[in-house]
């Protein structure tokens, strides 16, 4: 079968408009000398590695598509890490075609990312907060704007099945109440695991 | 939540042959076998399998000195080549390059001694590597097809200068699965990804399952040690991580049951490994765990060996926690352009580092059977090369590239210590006698890890591939 996984922007981008964070302003400055040192807080140094390393995105570009976001020649920065792991063509070079590569890093980074947790979490905040909502609508509301399609009675039991046990068990558990309330933080999980499921990930 | 312009998706091609219930999905769902054997750990790909034969070696570290280093000026001396030095050399048909239209025969450009009880013949530039001459196998008649970076990277690689091939890592991981189920089997340190030196393609699996790919860890000219980023949660306890991955493998179960194919796959495999390796790998890669004393072995604590040190002491670490294939990448050995100010230096970068890497394995009872591979894709011409067409001087001067002949290195697992095979002619300019071509050197390869190259084979595309594709002969001379 010829499944394709999504590319490094196009994960970040449905990501983020999975979350309704996505910024669809068109064009615009690629250098965002208007808050240089926000960007480049170490520019003066001289020190590629140092750079890249302390580079952080302004605010006003923090959700702007990916196609949009300013480019380093080598290692894209730690906020932009996605495309690293995610096959990102190099900048510097032409690029026919852009390898797939599956490997565990890759895995690591869509479980353990604290970016891709602060957009689950922004999901998580924004689901509870409608209260009208029941929870088995909950989760047919996520797989309906993650995986694009409508659940299974199945799927919805699974779902809730793992909300309400994981809650349970973080509730139970001291050491995880400093990341926030047991039922967001259930929420917040389930999202990042619908994200770097296979369904998400690929397009067959 | 607003759904309002939510347009259901149409049926998918892919979706209409499942759903009549003799598609594709559905055939190729019965030809995997059970849910069990797809995804249960007990038949996990890496798991190890049984070799052909008795192996020499059971696991591999390739010292990949990409660029050409130059094999007259450090294994392979030649008087004649001293002697004809200034004179024309006639280059052969059809020979065409940059620089070369004076091109005249350059002196070996490093003394040369004796080393060890072999009295290997071999720079004064490596006097390290010269401590440990009796454990290695030099290969003076090396061949491969190509003469450019791209082409002769990806041969040395996976055998191909040309076409997407499986790496040599991953057929040996296919081949022989991995002894830590926690980490890769196969895993290439700050690998090039661009350019002249690389491509994942070089570490790739291509048409093999995804899980034998090489995972990389750290970037090429990075300045700090290579590492596995992500490997801890800031929020989740290991506990509730393990509940959230039992979620991830349900989802992609059912997944994967809709819709087989070998890359997801892969990624399922994938996940759980890097689930097993969060508990493995910080731990493994932190070199701050070996005394002082073998992080001066390695020449970690001088800027000039530092980034090599690192990266042998990393492959020794993984190879001792049971990882198959570890490849380290140096490259800089391009030397169109003033080698003899360049060369030495580049000498002196990797001599400790490597020295060190077969010291501290065989201390360690390693030695035996691992095999270690050193080499670049290429080697370079007896003639020089001027790439400034007459502006600059003499020790501007470098050397082309050269497929013809050139040399490489073996040690350890299988392979005699202190022995020279190969000859090439009086300049170093084409292999004459006991000549090894790239195919040869991966049969024996897989032959010193207990594999038949004839017989590791892949069907894909209506026909059974190999690493060797149709050629290979074992150098049966150098086993010891």
């Amino acid at each position: 079968m010829n499944a394709r996984r999504l590319e490094a922007e196009t994960i970040r981008d449905s990501i983020l408009a999975i979350t309704g964070k996505l910024d669809l302003t068109e064009g615009g400055d690629t250098l965002p000398t208007h808050s240089l040192e926000t960007f480049l807080p170490n520019l003066t140094t001289f020190n590629p590695s140092a750079v890249i390393k302390t580079a952080r995105l302004p605010e006003n570009l923090r959700y702007r598509r990916t196609v949009y976001l300013p480019i380093f020649r080598t290692k894209q920065m730690k906020e932009l890490d996605i495309l690293n792991y995610f096959d990102f063509a190099e900048p510097t070079q032409l690029n026919a075609s852009r390898r797939t590569t599956v490997v565990p890093t890759q895995s690591l980074f869509l479980l353990n990312s604290p970016w891709i947790a602060e957009q689950a979490e922004v999901l998580a905040t924004k689901l509870m907060q409608d209260d009208q909502l029941l929870d088995r609508q909950r989760v047919n509301e996520l797989i309906l704007l993650i995986f694009n399609r409508k659940s299974t009675e199945a799927e919805i039991m699974r779902g809730l099945e793992f909300v309400y046990d994981f809650e349970r068990r973080a509730s139970a558990d001291p050491t995880v109440n400093a990341a926030g309330p047991p039922g967001r933080l259930a929420w917040t999980a389930y999202i990042q695991t619908l994200l770097a499921s296979n369904e998400f990930l690929y397009r067959i | 939540m607003d759904n309002r312009h939510f347009i259901p998706p149409a049926v998918s091609r892919r979706d209409f042959l499942r759903r009549t219930g003799n598609g594709f999905g559905a055939i190729a769902l019965a030809a995997l076998g059970t849910e069990q054997s797809m995804l249960a750990s007990t038949s996990s790909p890496l798991l190890p399998k049984p070799a052909h034969y008795a192996a020499r070696a059971k696991r591999v570290i390739f010292l990949f000195m990409q660029g050409g280093p130059s094999q007259m000026d450090l294994f392979d001396y030649k008087p004649k080549l001293a002697e004809f030095a200034g004179k024309p050399f006639k280059l052969p048909a059809n020979y065409e390059a940059p620089g070369l239209n004076k091109t005249k025969l350059m002196p070996p450009i490093s003394s040369f001694r004796r080393y060890g009880e072999s009295g290997l013949h071999m720079t004064e530039w490596f006097p390290m590597i010269g401590n440990v001459a009796d454990e290695l196998c030099v290969l003076r008649g090396m061949q491969t097809d190509t003469e450019a970076h791209t082409t002769a990277v990806r041969q040395i690689n996976t055998g191909a200068p040309v076409q997407v091939r499986p790496s040599m890592g991953a057929w040996i991981v296919y081949g022989l699965g991995t002894e830590n189920s926690n980490m890769p089997g196969f895993i290439t340190i700050r690998p090039s990804l661009t350019g002249d030196a690389g491509s994942p393609q070089n570490f790739g699996a291509a048409f093999l399952p995804a899980i034998y790919q090489g995972t990389p860890v750290g970037l090429a000219k990075s300045e700090e040690p290579a590492a596995v980023d992500y490997s801890r949660n800031e929020k989740l306890t290991s506990g509730l991580q393990s509940r959230q991955m039992e979620m991830l493998r349900a989802l992609n179960r059912d997944f994967v049951s809709r819709t087989p194919d070998s890359a997801m796959e892969g990624m399922i495999e994938s996940f759980e490994l890097a689930f097993r390796m969060q508990s493995e790998a910080p731990g493994l890669m932190d070199l701050s765990k070996e005394s002082k004393a073998t992080q001066k072995l390695y020449g970690i604590d001088e800027k000039e060996t530092r980034d090599l040190g690192q990266q042998c002491l990393l492959a020794r670490r993984l190879v001792e926690a049971g990882v198959r294939f570890v490849q380290v990448n140096d490259d800089g050995w391009d030397h169109h352009v003033s080698i003899r100010e360049l060369l030495p230096k580049k000498c002196k970068q990797v001599d400790r580092p490597i020295a060190a890497l077969i010291t501290d394995l065989k201390a360690r009872g390693l030695l035996e059977d691992t095999l270690v591979i050193w080499g670049g894709e290429f080697g370079r011409t007896p003639f020089d090369q001027d790439l400034s067409l007459g502006k600059a001087g003499e020790e501007k001067r470098g050397r082309e590239h050269n497929p013809r002949g050139f040399t490489m290195w073996l040690a350890g697992g299988g392979v005699k210590g202190g022995l020279v095979h190969g000859v090439t002619d009086d300049f170093a300019f084409r292999a004459v006698d006991q000549k090894v071509h790239m195919h040869d050197l991966h049969a024996t390869i897989l032959h010193l890890l207990g594999l038949d190259h004839e017989k590791l084979t892949y069907r894909y595309s209506g026909r059974d591939f190999r690493l060797t594709d149709v050629y290979g002969r074992v150098v049966s001379e150098i086993l010891a």
